[in-house]
């Protein structure tokens, strides 16, 4: 950098250059800086392609070398590329070829999730391939990089739309924005329903999912109950404005009405463990005699129950998660959590699938399809473990 | 010949990529799908341009998501309040430019690297847009201002008359416009006027570019505020397409912007980099996301895949610069 001592030359540097000229004119009077400058002016002024043209009096080898490092990054791009297209392609092919004859072999269902960061999701893609397999169709299952990216997600739709899928079933991550995507694929005759989070597009099918209402209601009525009507509850939601998030929360304040359990103010922690944890301890900090807290997912549950754990509060605080992972039901069993107010992804992604197949086999289907919902205690977490083994299986 | 062939790799290797795609998926190669994937490269193209910019200038903008988030979210708030959506359209500008330009001036006043500048401004921005909306989405734009990004050049230009010239409108998106108009742009800035010819100076040397006379720091500024107004042009298109604005949407857009550049051809090191490379990168990027999608490849393996792209990019940067 040019330090004191030279301001007076950049005075003067500037005075005396003529526009765009900047080479000719330099008054720095080292010799040393004046070639440096001649580098990078040349580069941008004379060629299009600065720095290629620059260096042509290189010696032979510095250009082979050169050349080579150039093909590198285009070789390893296309070899990567042809990798993964060939990886993908393999095992597609061998079921194409011989379902070819057969009307249902050549359909195809996608299914776009929120994210695929998260048990839950996963589950969703299992019970959405288990569905495939049982009724004979392919399955494409794609999602955005998290579930705040919306535009991610509507390319994931567009593409299968230009792909022609057979059936679309979306879980939207901004349930507004998806409207005009999923209305588009109604025109160009692909047939959709919403699975976990339901969409007001008029061309919709069925909404298949948990009812979160009731579902939050469950969690209410479970706090009310335990702690007999009285003391501070919590509140730790998902993302603002997700509907499935927004749902849960009116049903938890429904079951609060008439009690006297008082809400301090809810909070997002956008389906985040580490947010959860910031957010429950800041709860903490500013509400010492909290009783209870009510958490609108499982991955922001085990942060919370995380919270409490370092505060050595276990047991003094009452905490309901919504949804179930391994990792929470694992908590639940060491009484970390209380309860979960357990959906059914795995009902989710199959009955979006075999719904979806049934409509095209023209069989009228419900608008709006319950995929269940219970709360899960350690008195009956191995009933429940047992149910969902069998469903999987 | 030599030289034009290594001018040329990116785009060749897009050919290649076209070409596999179109041999091995028959909805490839369709007039729907093709403008489907130029829509969904113009918001990261868009990036890629202000990028060039600063990345050329040896700088770097790690804030460019968050500020589209930022002004994605002003944007709508203005156009809620039921202005005309010309002015909601400046206002979204405005704001970007306006983040790029303190991005600029703790560049070059407070003189923090550009690393640690637009790090601190991509949580601020983030932040910011947060607490404007109380972190929910905003809903309710109005469907005139919609058409910048989902609509067709139709919507706008209704030509009935040359059967061929109706056909192409209808079939090209309107935020492809918008990147067809502005990519040449920012390519003559940056190859035929003095502010072009200065980026490269300084990112070639920024201190004899300072010797030379160059008010290295006033066009640092510029620099930066150019490629803010690039994240807030992005934030019209994306904001209008998705029909809302979006506080918490939009992360990771500054690496895929990078990439888009780096791909294309341009030294980390400043001094290098064209126009036409990162458009090329941030093509390969979206050709790249919808092939994977239209072969049925799970998430897992774009990821991965777009990271090697991004190895090798770079590979080649340290193979350049280790002569």
């Amino acid at each position: 950098m040019a330090n004191k001592q030279d301001l007076n030359k950049r005075k003067v540097g500037r005075g005396s250059r003529p526009p765009s000229h900047g080479l000719a004119t330099t008054s720095v009077p080292q010799d040393a800086h004046a070639t440096s400058i001649a580098v990078p002016l040349v580069r941008g002024s004379r060629y299009s392609i600065p720095g290629r043209n620059g260096r042509v009096q290189n010696s032979r080898h510095r250009r082979w070398s050169r050349t080579v490092a150039r093909h590198f990054v285009w070789v390893t791009l296309i070899t990567s590329f042809v990798l993964t297209v060939a990886a993908g392609c393999g095992p597609s092919e061998e079921v194409e070829e011989p379902g070819r004859p057969g009307p249902t072999a050549e359909r195809t269902i996608g299914v776009v999730l929120k994210a695929i960061d998260s048990e839950f999701w996963l589950a969703v893609r299992d019970g959405a391939q288990k569905a495939a397999t049982e009724l004979g169709v392919d399955v494409t299952v794609l999602a955005p990089k998290s579930e705040t990216d919306v535009e991610g997600q509507l390319n994931k739709i567009e593409d299968l739309i230009a792909q022609k899928v057979d059936g679309l079933a979306v879980a939207a991550n901004d349930v507004e924005s998806v409207i005009p995507t999923l209305e588009r694929a109604a025109q160009r005759g692909i047939p959709f329903v919403t699975i976990d989070s339901d969409a007001n597009a008029p061309s919709k099918l069925s909404f298949i999912g948990t009812d979160n209402v009731y579902g939050g209601r469950l969690a209410g009525e479970y706090i009310v109950n335990a702690l007999g009507g009285e003391g501070k509850v919590g509140l730790i939601t998902g993302v603002p404005g997700q509907q499935s998030h927004i749902a849960r929360r009116d049903g938890f304040l429904q079951a609060l009405e008439g009690s006297n359990l008082e809400l301090v103010p809810p909070q997002p922690a956008n389906s985040d463990r580490m947010m959860a944890l910031n957010v429950m301890e800041n709860l903490l900090e500013s509400e010492p005699d909290l009783r209870a807290v009510f958490v609108t997912n499982a991955t922001m549950s085990l942060g919370v129950s995380e919270a409490v754990k370092a505060r050595k509060l276990e047991g003094e605080i009452l905490l309901v998660g919504f949804d179930t992972s391994e990792e929470a039901l694992g908590a639940v069993r060491s009484g970390e959590i209380d309860a979960l107010i357990a959906q059914s992804p795995f009902n989710m992604g199959y009955l979006g699938v075999k719904k979806l197949v049934e409509h095209l086999d023209g069989k009228p289907i419900d608008k709006r399809i319950d995929t269940g919902t219970q709360v899960v205690t350690r008195e009956n977490l191995d009933e429940y473990v047992a149910s969902t083994q069998r469903s999987t299986s | 010949m030599k030289q034009i062939v290594f001018r040329l790799w990116a785009f060749i290797g897009l050919v290649v990529m076209c070409a596999v795609l179109a041999w091995r998926s028959e909805d490839f190669l369709t007039v729907s799908n093709l403008m489907n994937v130029m829509r969904q490269v113009t918001v990261n193209a868009m990036l890629a341009l202000g990028m060039s910019f600063v990345i050329i200038s040896a700088g770097i903008d790690l804030s460019v998501g968050s500020v589209l988030a930022f002004s994605s979210c002003i944007l709508a708030l203005t156009l809620r309040t039921g202005c005309h959506p010309v002015l909601g359209v400046l206002v979204g500008l405005a704001v970007g430019a306006g983040c790029g330009t303190i991005n600029g001036l703790i560049v070059t006043r407070l003189r923090l690297p550009p690393f640690i500048a637009t790090l601190g401004m991509m949580s601020m921005a983030r932040g910011i847009a947060q607490v404007i909306t109380g972190g929910y989405p905003v809903h309710g734009l109005p469907d005139g201002f919609r058409v910048l990004g989902s609509g067709y050049l139709l919507d706008i230009a209704p030509v009935t008359r040359p059967r061929f010239l109706h056909l192409l409108f209808e079939n090209v998106p309107v935020p492809v416009v918008i990147l067809l108009v502005c990519a040449p742009l920012a390519h003559v800035v940056l190859t035929h006027t003095r502010l072009g010819r200065h980026t490269y100076a300084i990112g070639g040397n920024e201190a004899a570019a300072y010797l030379s006379g160059i008010r290295v720091a006033a066009y640092k500024t510029i620099i930066y505020t150019i490629c803010g107004g690039f994240a807030g042009l992005a934030a019209v298109i994306s904001t209008a397409r998705v029909g809302a604005g979006l506080p918490a949407a939009y992360l990771g857009y500054e690496l895929d912007a990078i990439a888009a550049v780096v791909i294309g051809g341009a030294s980390l090191f400043g001094g290098e980099g064209t126009i036409l490379g990162a458009i090329t990168g941030a093509l390969i990027i979206g050709v790249l996301k919808n092939g994977l999608n239209l072969m049925q490849l799970s998430e897992y393996w774009q990821t991965f895949t777009i990271g090697a792209v991004i190895i090798g990019a770079v590979t080649v940067e340290r193979f350049r610069h280790k002569e």
